[in-house]
């Protein structure tokens, strides 16, 4: 796997993507809508009621940002090589890529042609700038380490999250609906700080699917508050990053695996 | 009308085939009234008695977002989607020349989905809601006048979605328009939070679009009632916006028809 060939992939989606400019910026425009929409909910329900448990709006769109950062850099990269993976097993498209000499997993990343994902990552770094202005946080560097971080752990998890479903559809092939459950509805838990949850709920959110680790505990620590079950501080979310970087090789492993044992669905 | 019932009833035979998607969707929807439950739970407990015009307490807000919750699982039904696929593959051209109206086969395949959506979907939250948390409505009649007002809130969606449908006979990509209206009505229509949380200029501006008269009206009438003229008010605002709608989509339709191009076939 040659840069060379990484680097003509991407000049091609590139010049895919301006040709239909009109297209290209239509995307981004209509993504940034959505979640604009989204942070004008939270500031018209807050302006209302001026805090929720004790968190102020600026808190609760830094934990809302650091969701839709991480989610739309994984998303960036894998959403819709999982997602098409369904209908490529089931139209079988996807046995041409078990017979190219470049690894199935890294081409299909290549493959794709969406950048709307660009949009989250736009808006999102904005609002970071605009969280950092109004919030008092401290900024040292064992702080500014722990941010960037517990970010890449976010990542991390979103994207593992989506590549252990995307996997799935090798086997099962209506692996999309169970996609959709994970990563619309669970991960809309983590919309809002977890605490305003019982404790089921956050202990779910904290060791079955570790979203939590995504905003909720990295933000607690750096607003310097426990408004969670569990006192997960500074080591913990450091962990759980690292924790994240197991996850995210565990699961291209178990990729491969699936790979391995694919039957095809007949053709 | 025999023929609108067969092709009904076929949408619903059609939804009923993937009930893998089925088991998760009704996941989906009742994780999405989970989380409602809970910021309003918290929301509801820092405040006492009056918030905004209504007297609102817990048990109103649990009853609002069930009611919510109930309409949102119907009333979408990707009216635009079908149409645009229609379009693009040129299978409109078939149904142009059945002897049936085409609004009309577009408002019976929507009618049919939110009937099954309703069963299979709506009636589930329902119950969920009320075994689990307890839901109050104001009265018998107003939870008929309710079921009516949704119908016209239902009718509103779909000529909503069918004008943007007819859009894609200029603009080739409506999913765009559609999620954009999507957008618009989540934040505008009270689906999400009642419109009295709104500050004051922007609670004005809304009643002037018909957005809330799909979600917010009709859940208030239910939750918290309306009197005979209030209820008299909302339908006839309603049939306004119904008579509106269906005059532009009657507009776009006639010029959209002379523009039609079938590739092939």
């Amino acid at each position: 796997m040659s840069l060379q060939l990484i680097k003509s992939f991407y000049v091609l989606l590139f010049k895919s993507k301006l040709e239909y400019r009109f297209n290209f910026f239509m995307e981004i425009f209509i993504n940034l809508f959505t979640y604009v929409i989204d942070f004008a909910v939270i500031w018209v329900i807050l302006e209302k009621f001026k805090t929720i448990n004790g968190w102020s709006y600026y808190e609760v769109v830094f934990v809302y940002n650091m969701n839709l950062f991480s989610y739309g850099m994984a998303c960036l990269f894998f959403y819709i090589p999982m997602r098409n993976l369904e209908s490529m097993v089931k139209s079988g498209d996807f046995e041409s890529l078990l017979i190219r000499p470049i690894s199935p997993f890294t081409h299909l990343l290549l493959k794709q042609n969406y950048l709307g994902f660009l949009s989250h990552i736009i808006l999102s770094i904005f609002m970071f700038g605009v969280c950092f202005k109004n919030l008092n946080m401290l900024w040292n560097g064992k702080n500014i380490f722990f941010f960037v971080v517990t970010l890449i752990g976010a990542v991390l998890i979103q994207a593992s999250v989506l590549i252990f479903i995307g996997s799935l559809s090798m086997k099962y092939i209506a692996a999309n609906s169970l996609m959709n459950v994970l990563i619309y509805d669970i991960r809309s838990f983590i919309q809002y700080p977890i605490h305003i949850y019982p404790t089921m709920i956050q202990a779910i959110l904290t060791f079955v699917v570790p979203y939590a680790f995504v905003n909720f505990y990295p933000a607690q620590y750096l607003f310097n508050i426990q408004s969670g079950y569990w006192s997960i501080g500074y080591e913990i979310c450091i962990g759980a990053s690292m924790v994240g970087v197991v996850l995210f090789v565990g699961v291209i492993r178990f990729f491969y695996r699936m790979v391995d044992s694919y039957q095809g669905v007949g053709h | 009308m025999k023929f609108y019932l067969k092709y009904m009833g076929n949408v619903c035979k059609q939804g009923l085939v993937y009930r893998f998607d089925y088991t998760m969707k009704i996941i989906g929807s009742i994780t999405a009234l989970v989380v409602q439950y809970y910021i309003w739970k918290a929301l509801m407990s820092q405040t006492s008695g009056t918030i905004g015009q209504v007297n609102a307490d817990f048990q109103y807000m649990i009853t609002y977002i069930t009611i919510s919750a109930v309409i949102r699982a119907f009333v979408r039904s990707g009216t635009t989607g079908e149409i645009n696929g229609k379009i693009r593959s040129g299978s409109i051209a078939m149904d142009l020349i059945k002897p049936f109206s085409f609004m009309g086969l577009m408002f019976c395949s929507k009618i049919a989905k939110a009937v099954y959506q309703f069963i299979f979907l709506s009636i589930p939250l329902l119950l969920f809601s009320s075994i689990f948390w307890g839901i109050k409505f104001a009265g018998l009649i107003e939870v008929f006048w309710g079921i009516v007002s949704i119908g016209g809130g239902v009718i509103i969606m779909f000529l909503l979605e069918y004008v943007l449908g007819l859009l894609g006979f200029w603009f080739q990509q409506t999913w765009m328009l559609e999620r954009l209206l999507n957008d618009v009505i989540r934040f505008m229509s009270g689906a999400v939070f009642p419109i009295w949380v709104f500050p004051v200029s922007m609670q004005s501006i809304s009643k002037y679009l018909p957005f809330q008269y799909i979600y917010y009206e009709p859940i208030t009438l239910m939750t918290t009632g309306y009197n005979g003229k209030q209820i008299m008010t909302l339908l006839f605002t309603q049939l306004l916006w119904m008579v509106g709608l269906f005059a532009l989509s009657m507009l776009l339709w006639k010029k959209s028809i002379r523009k039609i191009t079938i590739q092939g076939g």
